[in-house]
């Protein structure tokens, strides 16, 4: 008898499962999440170029206070669209595409402290940016996936 | 010693293609495109480092980004987790670490 009411709630528990599961909506296009990427790319993008120009002179080094502030606006803008994504229930690949890239906004923020005196040169500058537009281009064409319903996941 | 980036990017495939397993010819294309990627980029660290314009620290850093690229694409382009495409670049990088070392001259990776 109790062989039985424990395969009849296994039996329950599967169906219940089954149908959360599918009642689970698929990852949505999030027009806003383009934006956001397009913004983040041209707003590193200005940084990158603007701060190599300045490199070797003193507001070229990292520990400005504009240039700290840089780096921590920018994590914050990405880490709240990570929050927002995940709390609208939007796609988990696009949320680890987003993780890499507050990954190399830390990088990059690295190079540049590590640079002294000589701040973000060109030599570390360009393939620094190479990184980062090619994340941003892999969240484009997620969301370009997304937006014609390809996406798994 | 200079790198051969064609075989690397060649090795670096290859190794990549079990950890890959079934799907790997849906992602061969892109695995190969950044395998590339990421042995060129070792070259131009390589070179950089002997005209001393980057520090090992900084080669260190530039080479993590460009793996976490590499990794951003194959996972967004072929519906693989962001997991599974790091974890196929670790394996393929830890098993030609000591050439790539030795042809760095550090230890980069």
């Amino acid at each position: 008898m109790v062989r039985g009411n424990l395969g009849w709630r296994v039996a329950l528990f599967g169906v219940a499962a089954a149908v959360v599961l599918a009642a689970c909506p698929p990852p949505k296009y999030d027009p806003k999440l383009e934006v956001a990427a397009a913004d983040w790319q041209t707003q590193i993008g200005a940084f990158i170029t603007d701060t190599e120009g300045k490199a070797g002179t003193p507001d070229g080094e990292y520990a400005t206070e504009t240039n700290k502030k840089f780096y921590e606006d920018m994590q914050n803008k990405i880490g709240g669209q990570i929050a927002t994504t995940k709390a609208a229930g939007g796609s988990a690949r696009a949320v680890e595409i987003m993780e890499l890239l507050s990954k190399d906004v830390e990088n990059l923020r690295k190079l540049h402290e590590a640079g002294g005196k000589a701040g973000l040169t060109t030599e570390v500058g360009e393939p620094a940016r190479a990184a980062i537009e090619t994340e941003i281009r892999a969240m484009n064409k997620l969301q370009s996936e997304l937006r014609s319903g390809n996406d798994n996941g | 010693m200079a790198l051969d980036v064609q075989k690397l990017a060649d090795d670096l495939a290859g190794k990549m293609k079990p950890i890959l397993g079934q799907r790997w010819d849906e992602v061969q294309q892109y695995a190969k495109e950044e395998a590339a990627k990421l042995a060129a980029v070792l070259a131009k660290i390589e070179l950089e480092k002997v005209r001393g314009l980057i520090t090992e620290q900084q080669a260190n850093i530039l080479f993590d980004m460009q793996k976490n690229a590499s990794t951003a694409v194959i996972a967004a382009v072929h519906g693989i987790g962001d997991m599974a495409a790091a974890q196929a670049f670790n394996v393929a990088l830890a098993e030609l670490k000591d050439p790539i070392n030795k042809a760095l001259g550090f230890e980069l990776l």
